[in-house]
Parts: C-alpha cells; sequence; structure tokens
C-alpha cells in the first residue's frame, strides 16, 4: 500500500513538471501534438501507480522523453515554418467576404451546426453578421464581424485616449509583490506613504492596486475574529 | 532557450542512463552465467564443497543484483530467478538431477532480463 502511496506522490511531481515544462497553454488551445503527449501522460502514468511490479523507470522515462521531444519539436517548428504546418497545419478560412467556403467545410468536416454553434460564442446569430471566419490549427473558429454589425468603437468617433495597462496588485494578503510594483515604475517610498496615509502596515493590507497614473485601490483587513 | 537545454539534457541523460545500464546487466549477466556453470562443473564432479561456494557467492551476488535491476525490470521476471535461486542449495545437497534443470532455468532468466531490455527490433514493434 505505502509502495502505491509514494509512487503517487513521486507521479504526481513528475506529471507536473511535465505540464510546467511544456508551457503555458490552456486544454482548448491545445495544438495536436500537445494533445497527444497530455493524453499519453495520463495514461502512462497510471501504469506504474496500479502495478506496483512495473519498475518506476517504465513510467518516468516515457515521460520525460515525450515531453522533452514536445519541447525540442515545439521550438523547431518556431524556426521553421514549413516544419510547423507539418505538425500543426494550417488556419482555414471557411467565410470570406460573408461567403461561406463549402468545399473547404466539407474537407474540415464541419457541419453547418458546427459553425452555427461557434458563431453563437461570439453571440452571433445571423450568419449575414460575419464578414470573414477561420478554423485555427487548434479547431477553434475565430469570426470578424461585417462593420455594419460590429461594436462601435471609441476611433470609430474620433475618440482618442491614452492605452494603458490594466492596474496591478501591489499588496496581496499582506505581502508586497515587488515585480509589480517595479513593473508600474513605482519605488517602495511610493508604497509606505499610502500605508501611512491610510494608517495601516502592510501586514494589515488585504488588497492594494495601483496604475500607471498612480491611482490606487486599498482594501484593509478585515478583523475576522 | 533554457527549457530547450533542460530538455536536451533530460533526453541525454535518458540515452546514456539506458546504454549504460544495458551495458551493466550484460557484464552481471556473463559474470552470474560463469558462476552457474561453475556450480553445475563442480557438482557433476562430486566436489559438494566448492559447488556450495559457489551457490553461496551467486546467491550474495544475485540478491545485489535484484536490488540495482529492480530500478530497470519487472518484478515477476526476476522473482521467478530468485525462487529458483533458492532451491540449488537443496537440490545440490539432495544431490539431485534437478540442480542442472535449475541451473539452466536461471541462466534462462538472467539472458531473458538483458534480451527484454536490448532494443532489438521484434522487442521495439
Amino acid at each position: 500500500m505505502l509502495i502505491v502511496f509514494f509512487r503517487a506522490i513521486i507521479l504526481y511531481a513528475l506529471v507536473i513538471f511535465s505540464i510546467r515544462l511544456m508551457g503555458k497553454r490552456q486544454i482548448g488551445e491545445l495544438q495536436p501534438s500537445e494533445l497527444v503527449i497530455t493524453i499519453l501522460l495520463s495514461n502512462i502514468a497510471t501504469l506504474p501507480i496500479e502495478d506496483t511490479t512495473i519498475p518506476m523507470a517504465t513510467g518516468i522515462i516515457p515521460m520525460l522523453t515525450l515531453v522533452s521531444l514536445d519541447v525540442i519539436m515545439s521550438t523547431l517548428t518556431l524556426r521553421s515554418r514549413k516544419l510547423r504546418q507539418m505538425v500543426s497545419g494550417s488556419p482555414k478560412v471557411i467565410i470570406s467576404n460573408g461567403v461561406i467556403d463549402q468545399k473547404q467545410m466539407k474537407k474540415l468536416r464541419y457541419s453547418v451546426d458546427d459553425l452555427m454553434e461557434s458563431l453563437h460564442d461570439y453571440n452571433i446569430f445571423d450568419i449575414n453578421e460575419v464578414q470573414y471566419a477561420i478554423v485555427e490549427t487548434t479547431g477553434k473558429i475565430s469570426v470578424m464581424q461585417k462593420n455594419d454589425y460590429s461594436p462601435l468603437s471609441p476611433s470609430d468617433i474620433e475618440l482618442y485616449s491614452k492605452s494603458k495597462n490594466p492596474p496591478q496588485i501591489l499588496i496581496d494578503d499582506g505581502v508586497i509583490m515587488h515585480g509589480a510594483v517595479e513593473f508600474l515604475g513605482l519605488d517602495m517610498k511610493f508604497i509606505h506613504e499610502i500605508l501611512s496615509k491610510n494608517n495601516v502596515e502592510a501586514s494589515g493590507v488585504f488588497l492594494m492596486s495601483c496604475d500607471e497614473d498612480k491611482n490606487y485601490k486599498l482594501i484593509k483587513k478585515e478583523d475576522l475574529n | 532557450m533554457k527549457r530547450l537545454i533542460l530538455c536536451i539534457t533530460i533526453l541525454l541523460i535518458i540515452i546514456s542512463g539506458s546504454v549504460t545500464s544495458l551495458y551493466l546487466i550484460k557484464n552481471k549477466n556473463e559474470q552470474l552465467i560463469e558462476t552457474l556453470n561453475s556450480i553445475t562443473e563442480y557438482a557433476e564432479d562430486k566436489k559438494t564443497d566448492q559447488a556450495l561456494e559457489k551457490i553461496e557467492e551467486f546467491s550474495r551476488s544475485w540478491k545485489k543484483y535484484y536490488i540495482c535491476v529492480s530500478f530497470l525490470v519487472e518484478s515477476s521476471c526476476l522473482e521467478d530467478i530468485s525462487s529458483s535461486c533458492a532451491k540449488l542449495k537443496a537440490l545440490l545437497l539432495k544431490d539431485s538431477e534437478e540442480l542442472y534443470s535449475e541451473c539452466e532455468t536461471i541462466k534462462y532468466g538472467i539472458t531473458l532480463v538483458y534480451n527484454n531490455e536490448f532494443p532489438y527490433l521484434h522487442s521495439i514493434f
């Protein structure tokens, strides 16, 4: 029993390490090769846990090999467009100038229902509103609406404003986020000034966020006892 | 880039580790088979004391080898060899003919451990 327990701990750590090594991608955005590796990893990891007669190496070696090959392959595909197309395929246009490419849809084995379902995700219920649609290599459909139906943006009415980064969290549950302070180009003096102005220590702050223009929001910790 | 280097390092470690382990298994197997051959020779010549000594030597070597090789090979395979190994002493003292067949079983098992690890084409596919 303890063997299974220890093996589970080791493989849990190894699976996390492997996933981290593969990089930051959401499950829905996995490339075909990454999806295959993710499925294989979960299967391989279970074998040595279930069967204690199998040595751990038979689980660890294929896992690390697959993940390493995936990282090497993704680095190579970054450098070679041809290889990238071979491994991941290329995006396919299925609607252009409002016209559906039925031949392409048939090739991709996409039904009208699949297309409509994807359009609904963009709050589009009338196909006439679509100017351009493309099936990405991940299988996700990206849609561009016709100008007449797309929401009005400030630039449409020549209203220009300065674009800026979103506010950063400077204190998270009493802990000062030095990386965020640096990112905003602020210093600790500024933080201490705000803290003394609000009559609170950093440890007494539940959340403090601030933007590039030094507009901040400070929420003190509540006494929950 | 760090990630790529780490992955290449992992692959190199795996490849070198696999080749080294294969080499160690081969060497150790040859040693064990040699000891088994000596056991059968001594048993045939009725040199029981020397044969007993060799069996003891074989048991000790096997116990050490078992621990190392169990990291690489399925343990059910090794347990068969261990159980045959445990019978050797008794068979020798009984002067049984089965001693030779047990030695052959062990030799076959040991060879199988190596053959199962070696990447023969038929093993890969």
